[in-house]
């Protein structure tokens, strides 16, 4: 990589899309949060306990572990971290307070559990590289909050756009990547999806009859799961080919919800957030948006009457 | 990104300290998220994102009636289900207890009866315990359904006689 190319990490744009997507963050870890909070499961015998580290919080006690009121401490800690981050309040220590109280609240979850649940990793990890991009740029912030510059000043650097793209597009190419390494193309033959769909579909939903009356649907379905993942890895060096990922991904989301149920909505608020430019629409939407309040005051001065 | 501005700094941002400083965070957060998903499946809030990466071809459905004419819980004999698309005790903090119902594969009488025999300790009124397997995969080109279904009596070795009225 060029210096040149490096360098172009370095640059910044106005606070709209970061703040855009930090308040998704905010909104869609705490519905996550709650959920990992008020469903923690209880735990199981001694003698079950899995052998190595689950998360980052495996090295606490058992007794810390299994003590719910943690869980509640951390969803409080949560919301009280994530309404002074929105607030742009007690900088940089609210967006960690909020980004490791989610994660010790999902972490907490998954110490407890024995069916692990991936729904909660993204806006986990995203939150996690907010606060990291408020670390360095909180005194920037705060200068420009004091100054009454906050919506004008370049604090949205590149790299913090790029490290998200960057999880995202790993994030989901590796879940593809592990079932070609897993299960080879014979992954997507409709006779798995066909067993899923039977074992956990809702088998009042259209989809799930499609899926279980023709296996070439479920042949069909499987495919563009396997691709439209795999693709993740293509959506991260190419910015061009991220919002086909994009649509591959959300379609593949959208299937998921229609016969499974499962909560992937914040992943999929991320995906079009993400993979589809609105870094370069927003911009666009608030520069055109300013100019006309700008033409707007003028047409409102020139035309008010003159007082002598 | 749309409507960038540059660093504010003459300095080229690579070579300010600022600049070192966040491209280090950069590259960690990047490298970080890149390998320990390779050394370790799940490591919360790092993942290789596993689920459903096998493809199961069929699967199992038991159930378990007593000499008593009760029906049985699949977990007191080991045979109940443990499968939601994650590898077992892989990112959570408990691995449920053994089962001979691995969800994909089809064990065979002389597997599943001695499996059973083996939990019928704990079932010393019981002369014996009748399982049925079920098995469910492709019927056709199209569809799934049961494939086949078998049906067999485990005599309890622990039988200690029936229950006192």
């Amino acid at each position: 990589m060029s210096a040149a190319c490096l360098e172009r990490w370095g640059e910044r744009s106005r606070l709209h899309y970061g703040l855009l997507v930090l308040l998704t963050l905010l909104v869609c870890g705490g519905v996550l949060c709650a959920y990992f909070v008020f469903y923690r499961p209880e735990p199981g015998a001694a003698a079950e306990r899995a052998a190595g580290p689950a998360t980052w919080l495996s090295w606490l006690p058992e007794t810390a572990l299994h003590w719910r009121p943690l869980s509640w401490l951390c969803g409080g800690l949560f919301m009280a971290g994530a309404v002074l981050w929105a607030a742009q309040r007690a900088l940089p220590w609210s967006g960690w307070l909020t980004a490791l109280s989610y994660n010790a609240a999902v972490a907490l979850f998954l110490e407890n559990a024995r069916q692990a649940t991936h729904v909660g990793h993204i806006t986990g990890m995203m939150l996690l590289l907010y606060a990291l991009w408020y670390q360095l740029y909180s005194a920037d912030i705060r200068a420009a909050l004091a100054a009454g510059r906050f919506w004008i000043a370049p604090l949205y650097p590149r790299w913090v756009a790029g490290a998200g793209v960057f999880y995202l597009g790993l994030f989901y190419g590796l879940s593809g990547v592990m079932k070609w390494l897993t299960s080879g193309p014979g992954w997507a033959n409709g006779v798995s999806l066909q067993l899923w769909a039977q074992l956990f579909g809702d088998p009042h939903s259209w989809f799930t009859q499609a899926i279980l009356g023709d296996r070439r649907v479920a042949v069909l379905l499987q495919w563009a799961a396997l691709i439209g993942e795999t693709s993740g890895l293509l959506a991260v060096i190419s910015r061009r080919a991220r919002p086909w990922v994009g649509l591959l991904l959300l379609s593949f989301h959208l299937g998921q919800i229609a016969v499974f149920g499962w909560g992937f909505h914040a992943n999929m608020i991320l995906i079009v957030l993400l993979f589809f430019p609105f870094d370069e629409w927003i911009p666009r939407w608030v520069a055109r948006l300013e100019k006309a309040g700008i033409a707007q005051h003028e047409t409102a001065t020139v035309g008010a009457p003159l007082h002598s | 990104m749309g409507q960038t501005v540059a660093p504010p700094s003459a300095t080229p941002w690579l070579h300010s300290r600022r600049g070192r400083v966040e491209l280090a965070a950069f590259a960690l957060f990047c490298l970080a998220n890149l390998l320990i998903p390779l050394v370790i499946t799940d490591l919360y809030p790092f993942s290789r994102a596993p689920m459903f990466a096998d493809a199961p071809q069929r699967y199992c459905e038991y159930t378990a009636t007593g000499s008593d004419g009760e029906t049985l819980e699949l977990a007191a004999l080991g045979l109940d289900r443990n499968y939601w698309g994650n590898p077992l005790g892989v990112g959570v903090g408990y691995h449920p207890s053994p089962s001979a119902d691995v969800f994909g594969d089809v064990p065979s009488q002389e597997r599943i009866a001695a499996w059973v025999r083996e939990r019928l300790r704990a079932f010393p009124t019981l002369s014996w315990v009748e399982v049925k397997q079920t098995v469910i995969g492709p019927i056709d080109s199209q569809r799934i359904g049961e494939m086949e279904s078998n049906i067999w009596r485990v005599e309890n070795p622990h039988f200690q006689g029936p229950r006192a009225p």
